[in-house]
């Protein structure tokens, strides 16, 4: 027949087929598997944690390989949900930490302008989140049209698994499916034993004897606090009260440095580390100043201000914990702060609010309480009324939800009282013309301060950057610049932080095992196949040849 | 140089016997050797007549024959594109002209006209390659597409299909591995065609204009999937549709042409 006589033939029929079936196994077995090339790998951010005062908060674990699912198709402790932000509410995500084996979500797309209620929620959800304890690894990631799709298509797959009408119908959901294999390849987060948190302190001498001149200080935190640490940008708590402090800081080095307006008042700025938690850097600060060996100025000090979220209205709160007595440099201050906001900018309103400290709860409300614990007169200013709004701590708390002309309206007010006041003026304008608030240079330092998470954990190593330059910013202006670092103790520490704060998530599209089964049937059937045609090929060509002769007959 | 030569006419019978059997293993490891070099091969007639060989080794000898072969052109493969990759670097610049949207048609299809040394690749294997009816051509097309796939197919299969990840495109580069198996024998069997002197020249235009189908299929299905924007499964397809006619014709061309000169 066709092939009989044929090489081709002889080529299968010796040792060739027994070889290929040594020598592909053992090809497939030495073929390189490669499983970091996923399709899709986006940065996500781990939620916080953290230890204060021995109790733990935030989210205790971080790695994760789990089989993604939609918040309503998870099941077991197996499965890791991603979904969107808006899409899961607080009790859902109380029962996923309890139940499921980790978390992913997505924020939304465009994070500075959702509606009111939207805001309120996502707040209120990140509240939840911070306030117990949370076992499984929770991730955020930004968003990103490939992630969209991935949850698009988790939800879409899994969302009828029990509602499939037969058991085939069933299997053929499980065949057709497209899982995903989220997979986050951290090393456990373990406490950080690096942590150093700067405080930084800058002074402007008044004229005469330093000793005998009285003291104000003007204190700020500078770091930010959000569910997530490397997305807490916090631009207005507390990039705001940073950026009034240096304005304060450039305007009266000013007047300092000219003899005529060299006032007799000493005033001391510091910038506070991490405030966030429960103000550790005001407190070591004030414990060295106080229990030290030295006297320091601050022991005599008029008031101390703190300045806290200084830019979400034109309100200002003053917070005090006790009514300052009258007469006294603090009420002196407040009722200064009034009466400009009275006269000369009518925009601004300025209130007091008082709140007793209250010790009992784990962290203190407001900054000043750290120092009217140790009897200095001490208030706050904040747009805020309440220390419980979320803004203080949330990720929305970004750039593009600030107005800087709010800040540059508080900023006159509170440059102007502190000015009659040093200057014991009863009216007029000190900062107006060339040496006035100068709104360009508020915008600039908030833009600077809110393109970088600040969250305490990411500023905690020695010499970092962004510490280095609101030093570099300060010692510009002011005197005696140093910054002081403190650690936690070693063995009972007040706080503690933990690494891994963000990782590369890598999701491998994968099919259920039993797709893979199909599949092989699938190709047994093809080469079945194929092997049928090329066996029965000299009929095909005997065939072909009939019709052809038939046709070269019929053409005769 | 026949053994009956080498038989002296001096010395003993023993020792007469001796040198004939050195002299039938040297024949015989020449032949093989004729083989592995791909020196002008020798067929068993040059060997000496006087030995004759088991039925296992002419298995064995034919298998590496045809093996040998299916190599052969797939080097003659791999230097063509060698050819064309020179002839594409040197006339065709590569322009990133990523801001370019749409097809550079005459680009393209200058591009496409140098896979017209593809053909005279095929054709120098038809040539160079001795063999006989059907297996002739089977042979050049078999090697032609081994030597293809394992140059642009196997890596990225050895590297990628076992990844953690499934993905559809292994199978579909599969699939197309084997539409390109049938490409290839179709476009020998069309070279060979086209190269026969005895063909009947009303069939040469009709064969002349399929090589240039073939020729052109990458850029027509290129054209194809821009004017319709299918995804791949649909482009896939309508390449093994395009591939089965071509093969189906050329198939009928063949056997009538096989016929007429008496190959069955």
């Amino acid at each position: 027949m066709w092939f009989e006589a044929d090489e081709i033939v002889e080529l299968f029929r010796g040792y060739i087929p027994y070889y290929l079936l040594i020598a592909l196994p053992i090809f497939i077995i030495i073929s390189p598997v490669n499983p970091v090339g996923a399709s899709h790998e986006f940065p996500v951010y781990r939620m916080q944690q953290y230890d204060l005062h021995g109790v733990s908060h935030g989210c205790r674990s971080s790695p994760v390989n789990l089989e993604a699912r939609s918040v309503g198709g998870w099941g077991t402790s197996r499965h890791c949900v991603v979904t969107c932000l808006e899409d899961i509410t607080s009790d859902q995500f109380r029962e996923i930490c309890t139940k499921a084996g980790a978390l992913l979500i997505m924020l939304p797309r465009h994070i500075t302008n959702l509606h009111e209620e939207m805001k309120k929620r996502m707040m209120d959800l990140e509240e939840t989140m911070m306030l117990q304890e949370v076992s499984i690894p929770v991730y955020f990631a930004e968003w990103s049209p490939d992630l969209q799709y991935i949850v698009d298509d988790i939800s879409r797959s899994f969302v009828s698994d029990d509602r499939a009408g037969s058991a085939t119908e069933a299997l053929m959901n499980s065949v057709s499916a497209n899982g995903y294999q989220i997979v986050i390849s951290t090393s456990q987060a373990t406490a950080r034993a690096d942590v150093n948190i700067a405080t930084i302190q800058g002074k402007l001498s008044g004229y005469g004897v330093e000793e005998k001149l009285p003291t104000i200080a003007i204190v700020a935190y500078y770091d930010s606090f959000g569910v997530a640490p490397e997305l807490s940008f916090g631009a207005d708590s507390n990039g705001s009260g940073i950026s009034l402090l240096l304005e304060l800081a450039r305007l009266f080095s000013h007047l300092y440095s000219s003899p005529k307006s060299h006032a007799r008042y000493n005033i001391i700025f510091l910038l506070s580390g991490a405030g966030k938690l429960n103000y550790q850097g005001s407190k070591k600060w004030l414990e060295d100043q106080l229990d030290g060996l030295d006297s320091s100025l601050i022991q005599d000090a008029s008031y101390i201000l703190c300045l806290d979220t200084v830019a979400t209205s034109k309100n200002l709160y003053v917070h005090v914990s006790k009514p300052p007595r009258d007469g006294s440099p603090g009420a002196l201050f407040i009722k200064e702060l009034k009466d400009i906001a009275e006269h000369l900018y009518p925009s601004v309103t300025v209130d007091t609010v008082h709140k007793k400290i209250n010790l009992a709860e784990e962290v203190l409300a407001w900054e000043h309480e750290r120092y009217s614990i140790r009897r200095l007169p001490a208030f706050t200013l904040s747009s805020l009324k309440s220390h419980k709004d979320s803004i203080r701590a949330s990720i929305l708390d970004v750039r593009e939800n600030v107005d800087v002309t709010h800040l540059a309206e508080n900023t006159r007010v509170i440059a102007e009282a502190l000015a009659r006041h040093i200057f014991n003026l009863t009216s007029g304008e000190v900062f107006s013309g060339t040496l006035g608030v100068e709104i360009d240079s508020l915008r600039s330092w908030l833009d600077f301060l809110a393109t970088q998470p600040r969250s305490a954990e990411l500023l905690a190593e020695k010499s970092n950057s962004l510490v280095i330059s609101l030093k570099d910013a300060m010692s510009r202006y002011l005197k005696e610049v140093k910054i002081t670092y403190q650690t936690p103790d070693k063995r009972d520490p007040e706080f503690v932080f933990y690494d891994v704060t963000s990782a590369i998530v890598n999701v491998y599209s994968v099919k259920p095992a039993i797709f893979d089964l199909f599949l092989t049937f699938a190709i047994a059937v093809y080469l079945g196949l194929v092997y049928l045609v090329i066996q029965n090929f000299p009929t095909i060509y005997t065939t072909v040849c009939k019709i052809i002769s038939s046709k070269k007959v019929r053409s005769q | 140089m026949s053994v009956a030569q080498t038989v002296a006419p001096t010395g003993s019978v023993r020792e007469a016997l001796g040198r004939i059997q050195k002299e039938a293993v040297v024949a015989y490891w020449r032949y093989y050797a004729g083989i592995y070099l791909g020196g002008p091969r020798k067929t068993k007639k040059h060997l000496s007549p006087n030995f004759a060989f088991s039925e296992d080794e002419t298995i064995v000898l034919s298998e590496y024959g045809t093996f040998w072969k299916c190599v052969q052109a797939g080097g003659i493969y791999a230097f063509t594109q060698l050819c064309k990759m020179l002839i594409l670097a040197t006339f065709f610049p590569a322009n990133d002209g990523s801001g370019q949207e749409g097809m550079d048609f005459v680009g393209e299809f200058l591009k496409a006209t140098v896979d017209l040394a593809d053909l005279g690749g095929l054709y120098l294997v038809l040539m160079g390659i001795p063999g006989k009816g059907h297996a002739k051509v089977l042979t050049a097309g078999v090697g032609w597409a081994g030597a293809d796939i394992l140059l642009t197919r196997f890596l990225l299969l050895w590297l990628g299909a076992r990844g953690a990840e499934f993905d559809w495109v292994y199978i579909q580069k599969s699939f197309d591995s084997n539409i390109s198996l049938v490409q290839h024998i179709t476009t020998a069997t069309l070279v060979w065609l086209w190269s026969r002197h005895d063909l009947n020249r009303s069939l040469l235009p009709i064969v002349t204009a399929m090589l240039l189908l073939c020729t052109y299929k990458i850029l027509l299905m290129e054209i194809f999937v821009q004017a319709t924007v299918s995804g791949p499964w649909v482009a896939l397809l309508v390449r093994a549709i395009y591939t089965l006619c071509l093969g189906v014709t050329t198939l009928q061309i063949y056997a009538g042409f096989a016929q007429s000169i008496g190959v069955y």
